[in-house]
């Protein structure tokens, strides 16, 4: 291909890029900025979703089974990182050295990591009543992964223990197993009884925070691996 | 003009940068990178879609919010996998890159390919 042609077409590209900008910034101008969406209705039907939270009652209640096929989707990326054939040989050189050979970095992880994985606690605990739920904790505990994985306190190729395995698919099979005993109990999907659906929105979000931050650990250190030299004879 | 109007012309803008990375970059890790700009440019769309319910007295329409609760974690996890997959095509055949027309700077095609 010419250069000319190959001007011609980055110009295509970028005026079609261009307009379709145009017409999406259009489109939310032309939005009715009184507009309420879909407030009132959850509004209305906040009291019978066993929490206090709008947000958590539509990601675990009314919308529960969206909820319930994103937690798949996470599932299913670590599945298909997992089998990927481990790599023979790192394909960038970051080297590392393991976290033992730094007392600072120690202290402030052993400060740190307590303190996040509390937040997350709390942050589950909270989503009942205020901004907070098992994506905010999970996002935490998945942080401490990252830094415990980056600073070589956890072995680079972690191991598949069974425990592991666990703890990744817990968030699923709690929820899959209520939609199960749901169904059967009421004949819908995902409807929990008035009187239970706090407690088991809290087993729920519990079991997804869980498995969200082990996942998203686990989805770091995968490719972390594939780029990273390990020194454990570092000097 | 309000700000929420901002931010939604900025996430048009956004998105319209993000695909332009994803047509016109060759390297993979830059793709996945514009693809996140893409996922960024629906985030705030999204927010600016939610901040219209703040009229029913509650801080934003729950409903787009959820979606962009969970987008954010299915975006990481889609990026993770892509970058893995990437390392492990870098790995496998020492290229992250793909093979692209270059412009007329490049050698004329009846010369060896590049090694």
């Amino acid at each position: 291909m010419n250069r000319v042609a190959f001007r011609c077409l980055h110009g295509l590209v970028i005026a079609v890029l261009a307009g379709l900008a145009y017409l999406l910034a259009r489109a939310v101008l032309a939005l009715d900025p009184d507009g309420r969406g879909l407030s009132d209705t959850v509004t209305s039907a906040m009291p019978e979703s066993g929490v206090l939270h709008p947000l958590t009652a539509v990601l675990l209640n009314f919308r529960g089974y969206d909820t319930l096929l994103e937690i798949a989707v996470l599932l299913v990326a670590v599945l298909a990182v997992w089998s990927l054939e481990p790599p023979a040989a790192p394909c960038s050189r970051v080297l590392q050295e393991p976290a033992h050979r730094n007392p600072v970095l120690l202290v402030g992880l052993g400060v740190m990591v307590p303190m996040i994985a509390m937040t997350a606690g709390y942050f589950v605990w909270v989503g009942a009543y205020r901004p907070g739920g098992a994506f905010q904790g999970g996002a935490l505990l998945g942080a401490i992964g990252v830094m415990l994985a980056s600073t070589g306190v956890l072995p680079p190729s972690i191991r598949r223990t069974i425990r592991l395995r666990l703890a990744t698919t817990i968030g699923f099979a709690v929820f899959l197993l209520v939609a199960l005993l749901t169904s059967l109990w009421s004949g819908t999907l995902l409807t929990y009884p008035k009187a239970w659906a706090g407690l088991i929105i809290l087993a729920i979000e519990t079991a997804l925070a869980l498995s969200i931050g082990v996942s998203l650990a686990l989805l770091f250190m995968a490719a972390a691996d594939r780029a990273t030299v390990h020194r454990e004879d570092a000097p | 003009m309000n700000t929420t109007e901002w931010f939604g012309i900025a996430a048009a803008l956004l998105i319209g940068l993000g695909l332009f990375g994803v047509i016109t970059h060759p390297m993979l890790l830059r793709k996945i990178l514009a693809f996140n700009l893409v996922g960024t440019g629906v985030f705030l769309l999204f927010g600016v879609i939610a901040r219209r319910g703040a009229a029913a007295g509650i801080d934003g329409d729950p409903v787009p919010h959820a979606f962009v609760i969970t987008g954010i974690v299915v975006a990481f996890s889609a990026s993770a996998l892509a970058v893995t997959m990437a390392l492990k095509l870098k790995s496998d055949t020492g290229e992250s890159t793909f093979p692209d027309d270059p412009p007329a700077d490049a050698p004329d095609p009846a010369a060896p390919p590049r090694p």
